[in-house]
């Protein structure tokens, strides 16, 4: 079986150079992702209402992205056939508890 | 010459490697949410269904095809996935993953194993883009094949504790499709014949920290001056890897079996380089 050449040391050294580099620029990224994620992010939520209400009536609250992951997990929100994020449950009410 | 061929293998992994079930049992006590904080607007870097009734953190999977579905970036759990992979890649996999660990505990079973070929864990690539991404944009969640539909960790930590715990409180316990009963017996079988079936061919969350396994910052080396090529790692390495030259492959889960050869090492990016080498080696 043929060997494969020997890393140099200086190619060795670059190596690990990029490899700290690389690692570093991706949680620094991940990082700000999730930061922005936590501090910024959010959408608009249509509330679930009894009956279709006219359009200057509806009833929506702005969600954090953590309040969306919270809403998925127990599906909680939809997307609904006009494109919005739409609760599944009205309030005092519980969501389904499984999205599934 | 003789002497180059001599493996250098040592008789049992490190104290470390051998914990690594134990490890996994501290890791899975955590996910099980212990404490009953249920921090479910944290996106976690595991897969533990958010079904589950013991589920500390989200499922970054659940997540991610939930978002798809919503047409909204997920940006905690990409940022998560980001942040964890950059550090520890696949190890995540290996030593962490509740899911990875069942399939563990079950592939002690003494039983025939099939291996099948590396390149089979790309498919693994087919099912993040179609049924955690595009199943979820184009067609919502409602579609039959949305990720958490058939996904068997969800039948096995969130569907049949829920069906148990809905039976115990005298409900009815009609839960899961016949579909994901099927995919969950399937499942069962498989991971009697194979090792890790649903890491190695299906896993989404293994195909994305599989590909940080060439970048994290804690890695697996393998040193072309110990090493001899005698073929023993590949014995040793439960996903049909060729560890000298493949430890950077995205089907690794950082088991560490392999560094029961001194030539394989863990390495971390943040350790001092190795810099000149006698002017002997560098010839090469």
């Amino acid at each position: 079986m043929a060997r494969r050449p020997r890393a140099t040391g200086r190619r060795q050294f670059r190596g690990g150079a990029r490899r700290l580099a690389l690692a570093a620029i991706l949680v620094a990224a991940g990082a700000a992702l999730l930061l922005y994620g936590v501090a910024v992010h959010s959408r608009t939520v249509l509330l679930k209402q009894a009956e279709p209400p006219a359009a200057e009536a509806e009833k929506t609250i702005q969600e954090s992205e953590p309040d969306l992951i919270r809403e998925v997990s127990v599906g909680g929100v939809l997307r609904n056939p006009s494109g919005r994020i739409e609760r599944t449950y009205d309030e005092g009410e519980s969501p389904s508890l499984c999205p599934t | 010459m003789a002497a180059m061929a001599e493996p250098r293998i040592r008789p049992k992994p490190s104290r470390f490697v051998r914990g690594r079930l134990l490890i996994q049992a501290v890791f899975l006590l955590v996910w099980l949410d212990p404490l009953a904080l249920r921090l479910h607007t944290v996106c976690g870097s595991v897969y533990h269904c958010y079904a589950c009734p013991l589920a500390l953190f989200a499922c970054p999977v659940g997540v991610m095809a939930n978002f798809s579905a919503l047409h909204v970036v997920p940006f905690i759990a990409l940022g998560t996935l980001l942040l964890v992979g950059g550090l520890v890649g696949g190890f995540v996999c290996g030593w962490a993953c509740p899911f990875g660990f069942l399939q563990d505990l079950v592939a002690k079973v003494p039983v025939p194993k099939v291996r099948l070929p590396s390149w089979t864990g790309y498919f693994r690539y087919a099912v993040l883009a179609g049924l955690v991404i595009a199943v979820p944009y184009f067609f919502g969640e409602a579609h039959p094949l949305f990720i958490c539909r058939v996904c068997p960790a969800g039948a096995v930590e969130a569907g049949v504790p829920n069906l148990v715990r809905e039976a115990a409180a005298g409900g009815s316990a009609a839960g899961m499709s016949t579909l994901k009963w099927a995919i969950l017996v399937l499942f069962a079988l498989a991971m009697f014949v194979k090792f890790r079936p649903w890491c190695s061919l299906f896993c989404p969350l293994g195909a994305i920290f599989g590909v940080f396994n060439r970048f994290s910052a804690v890695f697996l080396r393998a040193n072309p001056k110990k090493c001899v090529q005698c073929g023993a790692c590949r014995k040793m390495c439960p996903v049909n890897l060729a560890p000298e030259r493949q430890l950077s492959d995205p089907l690794c889960i950082r088991c560490m079996q392999c560094t029961r050869c001194e030539a394989i090492e863990v390495k971390t990016a943040f350790g001092r380089p190795e810099r000149a080498e006698p002017a002997s080696d560098r010839q090469n």
